[in-house]
């Protein structure tokens, strides 16, 4: 029975990639360009910098930069205008790890058998140093235009896989056809302590490491030998050429720093102990659990990006009881757990009292969970003029582009973004977006009472079966005086409608069923829905059930 | 930093000193009373106490004067001996087997430590100080090992190393390799010759490269010398060092025809520092070991958990050291390393080794195996501070480890030891189960990913 029923999870479970209907269409109609390339966002409260805000401001962009800003400047007569009487402008933000808008190439994703899994090709093994960030970037992707609808207008971007996946680039998050979303290509080597896959050497941490310290020694002797041998070439045997090993090139030559993603404190630490060996320049980024390492990492000339991705928050009205434990007990190991919570909260505080530097990534955040998380991290204690620092210049002056970004002065790129309140506010909402002078995304006003449960739309959905995550969407639509819905993707052949969508408050359960190899199915799910999330359990036929979450998706106007 | 080759290449490196002031753990003051003294080295002390001083072991005698602000330990009434070290252990390790090639000597355990792993306390809950963190036994020749001081409550890793041990690399022969590379992957090793000739191979090619290089070196002084260097190799680096004596071997083996073999392969490759690891049938060549002065590391009485540990005894420890074969016994497991001191008592019972004998054992003897026997393993003066107190007689069955002090510091404190001395909590985990207790994952990490079993 079991078995059957597992039978079940390739349909139940629909990986898929969504396509919204219009995006069908897209490649039909023809781009026209913006309408001006000037625009200015007048009476706003605007915040140039750290500790630099001016009261009905006027900020004017014109062909990508930033002409001017102050309480006396008047829009000029060629410019969209915006009026920001309720507005207040920051700089766009600056992310410091992202994969938005890479392409993984297919080969990635096979496994390999090599005959000598100790000695594998080194693309096999997660050692493509050579490749080249910008050569498999799509800012089509989804992921992009969510970065850019929470306010994030530069990302660096960096390639996807194990140690050494390649060069990252400083990338605009614009996307309109012929744009030049390229900032600063080839920024940084990236690299992570990650093995490789398939039980190929380096497997481990510790294979790593050593790997690490064979490529540096050996590319240190190769470039130098092929200085040598470039100064005379008579009577010399000529230097190997080795893409990896030549990647490594202008990281010796301290051109070029290694931006290490370090999500554990003693991961934090191992980099700093390459960069001590080595000297070379180092950025760490994604750290989320750093705070032990911060008197080492201020001793070490590296930048930081701390990670914006934070534990849930411990639920305290769990009513779980586990065997064996006292309620006290219970209590203890709770407390300890909302300690170490708080504690991933206060990082970036940590960092600013030890007087450190830093920016924000989103690597594997949540976008939806960026701004609420920044929240966190204001209340656990770090100042919203130091959030708003790391989140623009502070980044800027860690990756070098300071002169180009961080701060709303004429001269640098037009990088704005545009909120209804200050932004550390639980409410404040992203109103607009430019990138380069250019309005990326205008959202338009919600009405939305709070607390209304709007189940409307399509939800992106993800389960958690024996077989691992997968996702799907759930579209509901009103019907009568209630709902209806179908799910589709994946191995479904077509969408399925539901049998009945059921909402209470904010409780919400809807079923379907589903066919798989002349089996019929039904699936049962009850979820709760929390604003633009939800979360619950799936129901599958009398025996089966697996937790299950979903978030909406953005409306596309 | 390895390699004397590279001596030149670090200058080519153009490394830009930060001037990183040398961290050093933290040491304690401390005094301990009144308690009956095992010193290991110089017999028994009634009613004596120890005085550490900046971690190190400054005066024993009687009556000693409390200096001030020195903690003080009133050992009325109780046992006081030397740390016990494991000269086996994979706790404190974030990996163990970097089991992808058959030799690995370029990895070292030293980069995987975890500060954090609960292991540490419940080591020194048995009254463990220092440990041998063993790279597992998965290829005949895995990568380099580190010894660590269990200083438990400190966040750095670096903390840890035990500061100017010398450096150890792990060797495996028999089944572990074979099925890994030969059943696992088709490769050699398959079969305990070709153990023998990844071990041989291995170490001739070092041979050779270290040549190449003091070629290369030598020739680079003459004038007008233009060639390019030879390629840079860690894991022959380190084998190369291996056979300079920079490194001490420590080679995972059961049966006597395998530990006799890689004794030839020793002889051939002038390697003198060698400890055999398990040596389930190291008693039946004791005369061989004792005569190359090899050095054996075993178990109390742990055997049958394969074909190849079938012909053991819980002699083995007693007959060795009969033999002269300098002997220790370890744990290998996170379980087995909380009562060290009572796998030590066994020998008594199984071949009526003497106090002394059987204390050293699990002291100075794995001190002088890791090659640490100047700084740890007895209780004298200018040792570190390194000490664990008992109630009962250490040997005794009801023996209660009720102090470890690393240092001078207390670590382990019975009267002070609360339900939760986690250092480090999962935020996303209702309850952090840990291994602690379940015999299944507290079996021996020797195989940690390759299987469950050793």
């Amino acid at each position: 029975m079991k078995s059957a029923l597992l039978s079940f999870y390739p349909v139940l479970i629909i990986s898929f990639v969504f396509l919204e209907g219009s995006a069908l269409h897209a490649q039909d109609e023809r781009y026209l360009g913006p309408v001006s390339n000037t625009y200015a966002i007048t009476n706003a409260t605007i915040f140039q910098g750290p500790g630099r805000k001016i009261l009905h401001a006027t900020i004017v962009l014109r062909d990508g930069l930033i002409e001017s800003v102050g309480a006396n400047v008047s829009a000029p007569p060629d410019a969209v205008i915006i009026r920001g009487d309720s507005l207040f402008v920051y700089p766009g933000f600056i992310d410091g790890l992202s994969h938005a808008g890479f392409v993984q190439p297919a080969e990635d994703r096979q496994s390999h058998k090599v005959p000598n899994p100790g000695d594998p090709p080194p693309e096999f093994a997660g050692i493509t140093p050579q490749r080249d960030v910008r050569d498999l970037y799509n800012c089509t992707d989804g992921l992009v235009g969510s970065l850019r609808a929470a306010g994030f207008t530069c990302a660096h971007i960096a390639p996807c896989g194990e140690m050494l996946p390649g060069y990252a680039a400083l990338m605009q998050l614009s996307c309109v056809p012929g744009g030049n979303p390229m900032l600063v290509s080839r920024s940084a080597l990236f690299s992570q302590f990650k093995g490789a896959p398939d039980r190929l050497y380096p497997g481990t941490t510790m294979g790593v490491m050593a790997k690490w310290r064979q490529l540096y020694l050996q590319s240190s002797l190769t470039a130098s030998y092929a200085r040598e041998y470039a100064s005379n070439h008579a009577g010399r045997e000529r230097p190997e050429s080795d893409r990896v090993l030549e990647s490594f090139f202008p990281v010796i030559s301290r051109e070029t720093p290694v931006l290490f993603a370090t999500e554990d404190m003693l991961d934090v630490d191992r980099a700093l102990e390459l960069q001590l060996e080595f000297g070379f320049r180092m950025i760490l980024t994604n750290v989320k659990s750093g705070w032990i390492d911060v008197e080492k990492v201020k001793r070490s000339p590296v930048g930081v990006f701390l990670s914006l991705d934070l534990p849930d928050e411990v639920k305290t009205d769990s009513t779980k009881t586990f065997v064996g434990m006292t309620e006290e007990e219970q209590t203890r190991l709770q407390d300890r757990r909302m300690e170490t919570v708080r504690k991933y909260e206060s990082q970036a505080g940590v960092f600013h009292n030890a007087g450190i530097r830093f920016g924000f990534a989103t690597a594997d955040t949540k976008c939806n969970s960026i701004h609420k998380n920044l929240l966190r991290i204001v209340s656990a204690g770090l100042d919203q003029e130091a959030v708003l620092a790391a989140l623009t210049i502070d980044a800027a002056t860690i990756l070098g582009i300071s002169d180009r970004l961080g701060s709303l002065d004429p001269g640098k790129i037009a990088n704005v973004v545009a909120c209804d309140r200050p932004y550390i506010d639980e409410d404040a909402k992203i109103k607009y977006v430019f990138i380069d002078g250019q309005p990326s995304q205008i959202e338009r006003d919600k009405q939305k009472k709070k607390g209304e449960v709007e189940v409307e739309g399509h939800w992106t959905i993800t389960t958690k079966t024996p077989d691992g995550k997968t996702e799907g969407t759930v579209t509901f639509a009103k019907k009568d005086d209630g709902y209806k819905g179908r799910i589709s993707g994946g191995n479904l052949q077509a969408p399925v409608e539901f049998d009945s969508v059921d909402l209470k408050g904010d409780k919400l359960v809807f079923s379907y069923t589903v066919s798989y190899q002349g089996q019929t199915m039904r699936v049962e799910v009850k979820v709760q829905i929390k604003g633009d999330s939800f979360e619950g359990t799936a129901y599958a036929g009398d025996v089966d059930q697996f937790p299950i979450s979903g978030t909406k998706n953005p409306d596309k106007r | 930093m390895k390699g004397v080759r590279l001596l030149l290449l670090t200058v080519l490196l153009a490394l830009v000193i930060q001037g990183f002031a040398q961290i050093t753990p933290p040491v304690g003051n401390l005094l301990i009373r009144h308690g009956y003294v095992l010193t290991v080295s110089h017999g028994n002390l009634e009613d004596t106490d120890i005085l550490i001083s900046n971690g190190k072991i400054a005066r024993i005698g009687k009556n000693l004067p409390a200096p001030q602000d020195y903690e003080v330990v009133d050992a009325t009434g109780l046992y006081v001996m030397p740390g016990i070290i494991d000269a086996h252990s994979h706790i404190a390790l974030q990996a163990i087997n970097e089991s992808t090639n058959p030799v690995t000597a370029e990895v070292w355990t030293g980069d995987v430590v975890d500060p954090f792993d609960i292991a540490i306390y419940h080591a020194l809950a048995g009254g463990v100080t220092v440990v041998h963190a063993l790279h597992g036994s998965a290829n005949a020749i895995g990568g380099e090992s580190e010894t660590l001081k269990l200083r438990y409550g400190l966040m750095d890793p670096d903390l840890l190393r035990m500061e100017n041990a010398p450096r150890t690399i792990k060797f495996a022969l028999g089944e572990n390799p074979t099925r890994v590379h030969g059943g696992g992957q088709n490769i050699m090793p398959g079969t305990r010759m070709g153990v023998e000739f990844v071990i041989r191979n291995a170490l001739s090619e070092a041979r050779d490269y270290m040549k190449k290089w003091d070629d290369y070196n030598a020739a680079k002084l003459k004038k007008g010398f233009h060639g390019a260097p030879p390629r840079y190799d860690r894991r022959l680096e380190t084998l190369a060092d291996v056979l300079s004596g920079k490194i001490i071997v420590h080679c995972h083996s059961y049966r006597a025809d395998e530990i006799y073999m890689l004794l030839q392969v020793c002889k051939d490759f002038g390697i003198k520092r060698i400890v055999f690891q398990h040596g389930n049938e190291a008693y039946k060549v004791a005369p061989e070991l004792a005569a190359y002065g090899a050095m054996a590391s075993v178990f109390s009485d742990w055997w049958a958990y394969k074909f190849e540990v079938y012909y053991s005894t819980a002699y083995n420890a007693a007959i060795l050291t009969r033999n002269g074969v300098l002997t220790s016994i370890n744990s290998d497991s996170d379980e087995l390393i909380r009562h060290l001191y009572h796998e030590a008592a066994k020998t008594q019972k199984y071949g009526d080794l003497s106090d002394d004998e059987a204390l050293k054992l699990i002291t100075i003897n794995p001190a002088t195996e890791l090659g640490i026997e100047g700084r740890v393993g007895s209780i004298d003066v200018g040792k570190d501070g390194d000490i664990a107190i008992f109630r009962n007689h250490p040997l005794s069955i009801y023996a209660t480890p009720v102090r470890t002090i690393v240092d001078g510091i207390i670590r382990f404190n019975r009267d002070k030891d609360s339900d939760d001395m986690r250092m480090r909590v999962d935020p996303e985990t209702e309850i952090d189960e840990g291994d602690f207790g379940n015999t299944l994952k507290s079996e021996s990490r020797c195989m940690e990913i390759i299987d469950s079993s050793r």
